[in-house]
């Protein structure tokens, strides 16, 4: 079953020529540690990091193709790797102490592509423990009432797990940019520049790099002193680099990457650790932790972390849905289709009261009824250059409400058919472009038929079809869902916002991003202005589900109406095929203005107007 | 939605059995289902079946996290039962065995 964020086509990063790093496979190990890979049929070390010889006292050749217990004499921490070698494990109890040399350290074991990972860290102690740690930040979490106060509790708790000098939450944005949510310093931070509010460019986090924070997993980068090199058993039985043989997804000794080491210390950080916050599979941001020295942390504060930002995630995604309204939003959205399919049950009985042929009573029928709520009734007529009874303020509500249905600047209904029309509310492009949209679905844009959420969304349209600036103004964000299966459909759009960003360094020029010095570190942070446009404000998830859900309602309430004048309406005028009785543009017409002068009456309500593409 | 929750209690136990995909879509839908459960004072202990369970995402992981602790708050324990192996892997990959009982 996919994820509603399947359907959610956000602004992408500009290419950029470090963004097939092979980070995941890049060969080396962070030196504090020990890696050893080991196949589980065996029992023995196919690879071993450089400085075992230095950290556990035994030379690589020794360890290679032998079991990991030669690297241990107590015999405590034997039995415990017996027990981590036991054939069939899947899963480990992590972290495992051990003790070699007397010295104590921590082990953490992963499966993946068949190979296990033992990883050797040295034991640090924590300021608090796992249990004092997760129930403080628990607690922290569960209590905030607001999205912003969510945002700074989690950079509170950050603190208080890792004692870092500085927490800085970062929420990426269209096209792969960032800005700084929230922010924590230590009050000794050592660390004191602040970064809230600016923006980051794309390119400081690699797409390979973003591939593996998709996975959840932290990146701890305890130290800026380089790495060493990952080892195996050459052709003539020596030790030699192991170069991409071996996938580091999920390792927390992944070696760093001379860039990174180098982006770090030109920001003055000796320590930092990144971790992701996924929701759905999808990076929402980062907490950035910084220490000006460095700094390690144990396993099970690392645990705390992660929980942290997964407890994060779900409290966001609450309190995000509650500051949207978004089930005030459900609620309005059950009341329109109520009044679409009571707009229906009004024409029936007309039809039936008046005697009338059935196409001429949809017409007075429709008269009745607000124009946009016939917009999506079931059955529909034109009402250009027609009496039309007064519908007031009744009638803008329900532009207004379907606008605020999915927080939208504009809104089309297209109507499909031999006399196809386009009903527009608040701010659009054309109807001709609505139409031009329309037909990217399949095209340009991913089909609206083929999967469980019939809906699609973008904060950029501009990344998917070659459209000019001033579609873009109107329409860089869009929510489409059809309604039904014959080609009707309803889309809403929201305008590009511009931001007056200030970014921290001048973000890279396209043909920068396409050169060598994307292979240098980054040595420029001083506050730079510069606008961030061509993305509008992106859909929430709530709303994709939402637009769906009511186009979905509004094509089952076509289905019963369908069902129910089936056997008495013409196969000419089944719901769904619109009687058009004047196709004339609506600027020539008197009902238009009268509603563009009851928008400026009533500031909420929108402007609406027909459109004929016929 | 891509959640279906069916309660039994039954004494002190309520066992819930989840059907589709944990994501965040679904997490307001368990939450809504279980607030019955959570204050019901004869309940002490909560199972939570996870035959039917798909997926589950890293954010669901922390809701059930905030789940256990709420449930811990009003004297009840919470246990998970039966999750397919790609859901394990989730939970152990979370550390979520150091919050909640996983059989």
């Amino acid at each position: 079953m996919a994820s509603i964020r399947a359907h959610i086509w956000n602004g992408r990063p500009a290419p950029c020529e470090h963004d097939d790093l092979p980070i995941a496979r890049i060969g080396t190990v962070q030196p504090h540690g020990v890696m050893m890979v080991v196949v589980p049929e065996t029992g023995l070390v196919e690879h071993v990091s450089a400085n075992v010889e230095e950290i556990l006292g035994v030379p690589a050749p020794a360890v290679l193709g032998h079991a990991p217990t030669v690297a241990f004499r107590d015999a405590e921490s034997l039995a415990r790797i017996a027990e981590i070698l036991r054939p069939g494990r899947r899963y480990f109890d992590n972290p495992t102490p051990l003790v070699a040399n007397g010295r104590r350290f921590e082990a953490i074991c992963h499966l993946r592509q068949g190979r296990l990972f033992l990883e050797i860290e040295p034991y640090v102690d924590a300021a608090h423990d796992y249990q004092t740690m997760v129930a403080t930040a628990l607690d922290a979490i569960a209590r905030q009432t607001t999205v912003q106060g969510l945002y700074e509790a989690a950079a509170r708790m950050m603190n208080f797990v890792t004692q870092y000098d500085r927490v800085k939450l970062y929420r990426f944005l269209a096209h792969g940019h960032g800005v700084v949510v929230g922010e924590f310093h230590a009050p000794d931070s050592k660390l004191p520049a602040s970064f809230l509010g600016y923006h980051f460019a794309a390119s400081d986090v690699p797409e390979a790099a973003k591939e593996i924070l998709r996975t959840g997993k932290t990146r701890q980068k305890p130290t800026q002193r380089g790495s060493v090199p990952l080892l195996t058993l050459g052709a003539g039985g020596e030790a030699v680099p192991s170069g991409d043989a071996v996938d580091m997804t999920d390792c927390w000794l992944r070696g760093i990457h001379p860039c990174d080491n180098g982006y770090n210390r030109n920001l003055g950080v000796g320590s930092n650790i990144i971790f992701p916050v996924c929701i759905d599979n999808t990076v929402w941001g980062l907490f950035v932790v910084h220490n000006r020295d460095e700094k390690f942390l144990n396993y099970d504060s690392r645990v705390v972390i992660e929980q942290l930002s997964m407890m994060f995630a779900s409290r966001l995604i609450e309190l995000e849905a509650v500051e949207a309204r978004i089930a005030e939003r459900q609620r309005l959205s059950q009341a329109m289709v109520a009044t679409v399919e009571g707009s229906q049950t009004m024409l029936a009985a007309m039809a039936a009261m008046r005697g009338e042929p059935v196409g001429s009573a949809r017409l007075h029928a429709m008269h009745a009824v607000s124009r946009h709520v016939a917009a999506l009734a079931p059955t529909y007529v034109s009402i250009n250059g027609v009496e039309v009874a007064t519908a007031g303020r009744a009638e803008d509500r329900f532009a207004s409400e379907l606008l605020r249905l999915a927080d939208a600047d504009g809104a089309a209904v297209i109507r499909s058919g031999p006399a196809g029309h386009v009903h527009l509310v608040g701010s659009t492009p054309d109807a001709l472009t609505v139409r031009g949209i329309a037909a990217m679905f399949g095209n340009r844009l991913p089909p609206l038929d083929s999967s469980e959420w019939r809906v699609f969304a973008t904060d950029a349209l501009g990344d998917f079809a070659p459209i000019g600036p001033d579609l873009r103004a109107l329409a860089s964000g869009v929510l489409a869902a059809p309604i039904g299966s014959r080609g009707d459909m309803i889309l809403w759009f929201r305008r590009e916002r511009v931001v007056d960003a200030t970014w921290a360094g001048r973000p890279p020029s396209t043909a920068e991003l396409n050169s060598e010095m994307m292979f240098r570190p980054r040595a420029d942070f001083a506050a730079h202005r510069a606008p961030l446009a061509g993305a509008a404000r992106a859909w929430l998830d709530q709303e994709v589900l939402l637009a769906a859900q009511f186009a979905s309602a509004i094509g089952d309430v076509w289905q019963r109406a369908q069902r129910g004048v089936a056997t008495a309406t013409p196969a000419t005028e089944l719901p769904g095929d619109p009687v058009v009785v004047d196709q004339r543009a609506d600027a020539d017409h008197p009902v238009s203005r009268t509603a563009g002068s009851l928008a400026v009456a009533l500031p909420s309500a929108a402007a609406s107007r027909w459109n004929s593409v016929a | 939605m891509s959640i279906n929750v069916s309660i039994q209690a039954q004494g002190a136990q309520a066992s819930v059995t989840l059907r589709g995909v944990l994501d965040s879509m679904s997490q307001a839908t368990l939450k809504q289902q279980l607030e019955p459960v959570l204050a019901n004072a004869g309940v002490t202990q909560i199972r939570l079946d996870f035959s039917g369970v798909q997926s589950m995402e890293a954010a669901s992981a922390g809701m059930l996290m905030m789940l256990t602790h709420t449930a811990k708050s009003r004297n009840k324990t919470v246990g998970i039962v039966n999750a397919n192996p790609a859901v394990l892997s989730l939970m152990h990959k979370a550390n979520l065995g150091k919050v909640i009982q996983i059989q």
